[in-house]
């Protein structure tokens, strides 16, 4: 269950940054203009780097959702996905810490989880919470439920 | 255990690739495209200034998904009222909107407001409401990204070749008058500015505001 929610979450924040305009969910553009200009505003990336990046998170989020919601390699996407998670938390605290709040987080298009304020700590304790959510497929495997028998839980 | 370790990179190196080829397959989602420039997002053609007719306008979906209409062509703003005489010292001099900088100053930024450009405050609604520049209209970044009623009302309404709109906030450091130009300019509008100074900087000019 907790696995499903966990690639779930990925799977949406992934549609949201990658979905064309007027899409569903969507506005007149597509989410990556908007997360495009969130990691510019960030400055924690050297410009040249952030058009790729803006690309490569949301289809490893992609990637890592629909492998925990069918089961397939649950532990290695449970574990990468820890690591975005862990990279997002940093991220988010150190722009926290050196611009101050009131930035845009991007982090599910126009939605927000929890948090309604952006960069903020109450995001850094977000990112904690769904960190605690990905342990236990990164670290017990899939459960009983799975496409993919070797990586049940137990092994 | 190294086993694990090593699926996760595979995953991460199918992510990258599905980037990669994402992103080849569509331009570079933001790109800063001055007014009269052509861009790689939303090639720009020329225009001499004195067209509000909107011929050959290009029209894109509409924020709700419909098919295109033609833009609602704006009503034509009041006659702004002149300034107090000591507060003005010289009227602003006629300026060429194809000619200006997509950041601008108070005076090109006057000119423009003089010449009917509309204006857009790009702050939250309690400091728009706390006062603004005259018949400016509140609107932000995130409500283009919302697509919520502020934006589906200021773009039904925008004439996105013809108009000049020239977008506000806090000043030389505010991103958020950045941000929302490169939206509106991503959208598909032509001619819009920054202003770089600010509403209290506009008022303590004696410029016209409400």
């Amino acid at each position: 269950m907790l696995r499903l929610i966990a690639g779930g979450l990925f799977l949406f924040s992934a549609w949201m940054k990658l979905a064309p305009a007027n899409a569903p969910g969507q506005g007149p553009l597509s989410g990556m203009h908007f997360f495009a200009q969130s990691m510019r505003q960030f400055d924690i990336l050297p410009e040249q780097f952030v058009p790729l990046t803006v690309f490569a998170i949301p289809w490893t989020e992609a990637v890592v959702g629909l492998c925990l919601i069918t089961g397939w390699w649950t532990r290695a996407a449970g574990r990468l996905g820890l690591l975005l998670l862990l990279t997002f938390t940093l991220a988010v605290a150190w722009v926290r810490i050196e611009q101050g709040p009131g930035l845009k987080c991007g982090c599910f298009g126009r939605f927000q989880l929890i948090c309604t304020e952006g960069v903020s700590w109450c995001k850094v304790g977000e990112n904690l919470v769904l960190m605690a959510l990905f342990w236990i497929p990164a670290f017990r495997g899939s459960g009983r439920y799975t496409i993919n028998a070797a990586d049940a839980s137990g092994g | 255990m190294s086993r694990v370790y090593l699926q996760a990179a595979v995953l991460a190196v199918v992510g990258l690739g599905l980037a990669v080829a994402d992103r080849s397959m569509r331009p570079t989602p933001t790109v800063e495209t001055p007014p009269g420039t052509p861009g790689p997002a939303a090639p720009v053609t020329p225009k001499p200034p004195a067209t509000p007719d909107g011929n050959g306008v290009v029209v894109p979906a509409q924020p709700n998904g419909a098919p295109g209409n033609p833009p609602v062509k704006p009503a034509p703003k009041p006659a702004p009222t002149p300034a107090p005489a000591e507060t003005l010292k010289t009227p602003p001099a006629a300026v060429d909107p194809a000619t200006l900088p997509p950041k601008i100053d108070l005076v090109p930024a006057f000119a423009l407001f003089e010449a009917g450009a509309t204006f857009i405050d790009g702050r939250k609604p309690d400091e728009y409401a706390a006062g603004h520049v005259r018949d400016a209209v509140n609107l932000r970044n995130e409500d283009v990204q919302q697509n919520n009623q502020a934006w589906q009302d200021f773009f039904q309404n925008a004439n996105l070749e013809g108009s000049v709109y020239v977008v506000y906030c806090y000043g030389k450091d505010c991103h958020e008058a950045d941000q929302l130009r490169e939206t509106l300019v991503a959208v598909g509008f032509k001619k819009v500015f920054v202003m770089e100074s600010s509403f209290e900087q506009w008022k303590a000019a004696g410029h016209p505001a409400q």
